[in-house]
This record gives C-alpha cells, structure tokens and sequence, in this order.
C-alpha cells in the first residue's frame, strides 16, 4: 500500500512539471501582457495543485498535509488576486501600445 | 463614551483576526519553537494592516455548496491549465482574445470577489475589471458557450455563499443609483 502511494506520489510530482514549464513557455510565447496572465495563473495552480497532491501522498501526515494545502489556497488567491490587478491595469492601458505589445 | 465603544470594538476586532493568522503562522511553520517569536511581530502587524482597509462583510461557506463547488473547480482548472499548457507548446496557439462583460447576479460583496477570482482560475477567462453592474472578463478564445459557462458557475457559486434569506437573483445596488419613484 505504501509502495502504491509511493508511486503515485512520484506520478503526480512528475506531472506537475510540464504545467510550470508551460506558464514559462506561455509568459515568453503570448502576445500580450492579458494573454500571458492567462499561462501563468491557469498553469502554475494546476502545477502547484498536482505537487501539493504528491507531496501529501509522500509525507501522510495530517500537519503537513495541512501545511501543505493551506499554501495551496493562499498561493491560489494570491495568484488570483495579483493576476485580476495586472490583468487591469493592462486593461487600461490599451489605448496605449507601448505598454502592453511584445517587442521582439 | 461612544469613542471608549468604538476602541473595544477595534480591539476585539483585533484579537479575533490575529488569532485567525495565528492559526495560519501555526499551521504553516509546523509549530516550530524558533518561529512563534517573529510570528507574534508578523501576525500582529498583518492584523492591524488588514484592520486599516475597510471591514468586509462577514460571510460562511454553506457545506453542500462546498461539496458541489470543489470537484467543479478540481476539473475546471485542471482543464484551463491543460488548455494554456497545450497553446503555450503548440506551435500555432491560434489566440482570439475578446473582451467580455458579465452582469452581476450575484449579491454584492464576497461572492463576487470569489467569482471574479475564480474565472482567472477557470479556462480561457482572466476578469480584468470590476464594478458594482459588471465584470470585465479577458477570454482567449471569442467562444460562444462562454455565457452559458460563466452563469453556471455563479449558480455554483451563490450555492456557495447564498443566505437563505436574501435571493441573490434580486438586483443589488439599486438604491443608489434608481431611487424608487
């Protein structure tokens, strides 16, 4: 039982890693600041999600599973809340290109 | 007399919150001896800055509410992540950002700041803007289902925060800005 959690655990730490890879890939690759908020909120919480699960498999214990879920959430609305302000500033900044436009 | 009320107001204020962090400090050091001394200067000062904004309203989690809302949330977000992951390696993401705006059903106050944050969570929507009649919400795609996906989750949403004596269906806000004839 434990050797099947084990594994899963690994699984799920593995899994997270391609979504951090791709909020990186997706902050460089997308066009503009709005698009490139959307890659790093919606794949760093899947990331982060997918991690925190391996590593409560991992440790099986209620402190850390606790500790480990609660920088989940506060990660999540930290991440949420940042994004909506960026996201809004940007927004009204659109009328002005230099702000928001990728220079290669 | 009222200014000696409004002090043991702020001071209960105080207490409760710092506890609440307490919890948070506690919870997230594991307890450790060497850390409970810097936790009482950061929970104290995180206490008394978030006493200085102006005090929210109160609200609960309504259990079932909960349990429908988090394996919608578990999926939907595992589903925006996959979607952003899959555009940021392909080769061609095929990007129609459009700009939507969401009217508020929803009663005013946390459930709208929840749903706001929650649609940057979800797939192919960041909310960028936010008044008392409207959300701005950024879509990657200029999809048609959006509407119907975004109303869903405020029904999941006001089963999260609805108080069973006000309907969130009824319009908020409107006293200042129509007064009755």
């Amino acid at each position: 039982m434990a050797d099947i959690r084990h594994w899963l655990a690994l699984g799920l730490i593995v899994a997270a890693m391609p979504f951090f890879l791709a909020g990186t890939v997706g902050l460089l690759r997308f066009p503009d600041t709005l698009t490139r908020i959307h890659a790093v909120t919606k794949a760093d919480n899947v990331g982060l999600g997918l991690l925190v699960t391996g590593l409560i498999l991992r440790n099986w214990s209620p402190a850390a599973g606790a500790e480990l879920l609660l920088i989940w959430v506060l990660v999540l609305s930290a991440g949420a809340t940042a994004g909506h302000l960026v996201g809004a500033t940007a927004r009204r900044d659109q009328g002005r290109p230099a702000a928001t436009e990728n220079k290669p | 007399m009222i200014l000696f009320a409004d002090h043991r107001h702020y001071a209960r204020r105080l207490l409760r919150r710092s506890l609440e962090l307490a919890v948070v400090w506690l919870v997230l050091t594991g307890a450790a001896p060497d850390g409970l001394l810097p936790g009482l200067v950061v929970v104290i000062s995180a206490a008394v800055a978030s006493l200085l904004l102006p005090p929210g309203r109160s609200w609960v989690w309504r259990p079932l509410g909960l349990l429908r809302f988090l394996p919608f949330f578990l999926l939907r977000s595992l589903l925006a992540g996959t979607d952003v992951a899959r555009r940021a390696f392909s080769r061609n993401p095929r990007l129609a950002p459009t700009l939507v705006t969401f009217r508020w059903r929803l009663s005013e106050g946390p459930a709208r700041v929840f749903f706001a944050n929650t649609v940057s969570l979800l797939p192919g929507t960041l909310s960028v803007g936010f008044d008392r009649e409207k959300l701005e919400i950024h879509s990657l795609d200029d999809d048609a289902g959006l509407e119907q996906d975004l109303r869903r989750l405020e029904t999941r949403i006001d089963e999260l925060f609805r108080q069973e004596s006000e309907p969130a269906a009824e319009r908020p806000g409107s006293a200042s800005e129509a007064p009755p004839p």
